[in-house]
């Protein structure tokens, strides 16, 4: 019987500081691919937030995971995606901290995470 | 009679995750002012608040963080939050 490697999504719907989910959600992604499993991360809702440019963490005393987005592509996380809507609603350019992130509708999210066999929501 | 001191709201939260300026705004009393503080920062570009008679106030430190543009409403500092608070009548926060 083969055992076929899972694919992960992780899915961020909330905003950078006030809940831990979005240094979470980063952590799950990390360990996950640091044993290969293949994920693949969404940013819908509140979750674009994360995505914004030039946040800064310490101005709060937040962790800064922000600047822990880096290292996604270190661990060959690369399907990144970023509601587009969401970011109009919030009146948010496109421009990412995220390299290798995608702005897409909810229509191409939605088939991409068809293809993923574990979804994880934060 | 002495007018009574304001009453302000603190606004913690993003309009667009949850209802709770929504419930704010239905209660607001005519002269109450908005404090956005924490994630509410967002909601400066939220569709509530443009049109929007109340003086509407965010916190500084919390707008720089998340790197969001004030618009028009005017940025305050701890200082000027914590004097509000003394001078207002009530303070309700929405969290």
């Amino acid at each position: 019987m083969s055992h076929r490697v899972k694919s992960y999504a992780i899915i961020n719907t909330s905003a950078s500081f006030d809940s831990l989910k979005g240094k979470e959600s980063l952590d799950a992604a990390l360990i996950l691919a640091s044993y290969e499993m293949p994920v693949s991360l969404f940013f819908i809702g509140d979750g674009v937030y994360q995505t914004i440019n030039a946040q800064s963490a310490e101005t709060i005393q937040a962790k800064d995971y922000i600047a822990t987005f880096k290292a996604l592509g270190f661990y060959d996380i690369e399907d990144i995606y970023v509601c587009n809507d969401s970011l109009d609603a919030r009146n948010i350019a496109t421009t990412s901290v995220l390299a290798d992130a995608q702005c897409c509708d909810k229509h191409l999210i939605k088939s991409k995470l068809e293809h993923c066999d574990v979804v994880l929501t934060f | 009679m002495k007018p009574l001191p304001p009453t302000i709201h603190l606004i913690r939260t993003s309009a667009f995750a949850d209802n709770k300026l929504q419930l704010c705004i239905d209660t607001l009393g005519v002269n109450d002012e908005l404090f956005l503080l924490d994630d509410g920062t967002y909601n400066v570009n939220h569709a509530l608040l443009t049109n929007l008679s109340n003086p509407v106030y965010v916190l500084d430190e919390h707008l720089t963080s998340r790197a969001v543009s004030a618009a028009e409403f005017e940025v305050i500092n701890y200082v000027d939050l914590v004097q509000a608070t003394v001078k207002a009548g009530k303070v309700i926060t929405w969290q």
